[in-house]
């Protein structure tokens, strides 16, 4: 992992198109502003490994969602 | 809602943690709000899911609104079961668009409290 300091206004570019400035740090929480082309997902890594984790659980659930939905339940 | 003669859903990124997950079979009855998607790239990996506007009412045409769906555009949620006593619950944060016509897919990431990674589902209609 590359691993850089930045202060308070300044920035990182990762290739051609995207931007990356820290806004401003509050605390134990840094603010950053992202510049990136709309065809560029960017997401909170923990909501990335939630979804990921609530799809594997749909994928074990088949069976008992069918069951669960069964009429007259 | 996907046409019963549907039978295949190409989702070329894959599902979110599932990127080998890109092709599958889908079962639909339309007497039910369940569709089933069985994947043909992964042996034994499947869902149900329904779709959107049989769990959020109003909730897909919020997705148009916010640009995440084109009007036409088929929103399946997948389905999984949370809690004691279990229940169903619907994964809207993750919903995956459908295009219609050439049922070609894409999951979506979605931020914010309209999109609940665990949406308790009622029933359906």
């Amino acid at each position: 992992m590359l691993v850089l300091t930045r202060r308070t206004g300044q920035s990182l570019r990762i290739g051609d198109s995207i931007e990356l400035q820290v806004v401003r740090i509050e605390g134990d929480r840094v603010v950053l502003g992202i510049i990136a082309p709309p065809t560029v997902r960017v997401l909170r890594g923990e909501l990335l490994d939630a979804v990921s984790a609530e799809v594997r659980e749909a994928a074990d659930a088949r069976a008992r969602v069918r069951d669960l939905l069964k009429p007259g339940r | 809602m996907i046409d019963a003669d549907v039978t295949q859903l190409t989702i070329p990124e894959g599902l979110v943690g599932l990127p080998a997950a890109t092709r599958f079979a889908v079962h639909a009855d339309d007497a039910s709000p369940i569709v089933e998607l069985v994947s043909t790239d992964v042996s034994g990996l499947g869902f149900l899911a329904s779709p959107l506007e049989g769990i959020r009412p109003g909730l897909r045409e919020r997705l148009v609104e916010l640009g995440h769906a084109a009007a036409g555009e088929v929103v399946l949620i997948l389905l999984a079961v949370h809690g004691d006593p279990p229940s169903v619950t619907a994964n809207l944060a993750g919903p995956i668009v459908i295009h219609p016509v050439d049922r070609i897919g894409r999951q979506l990431v979605l931020e914010g409290d309209e999109f609940p990674l665990r949406a308790p589902v009622a029933m359906l209609d």
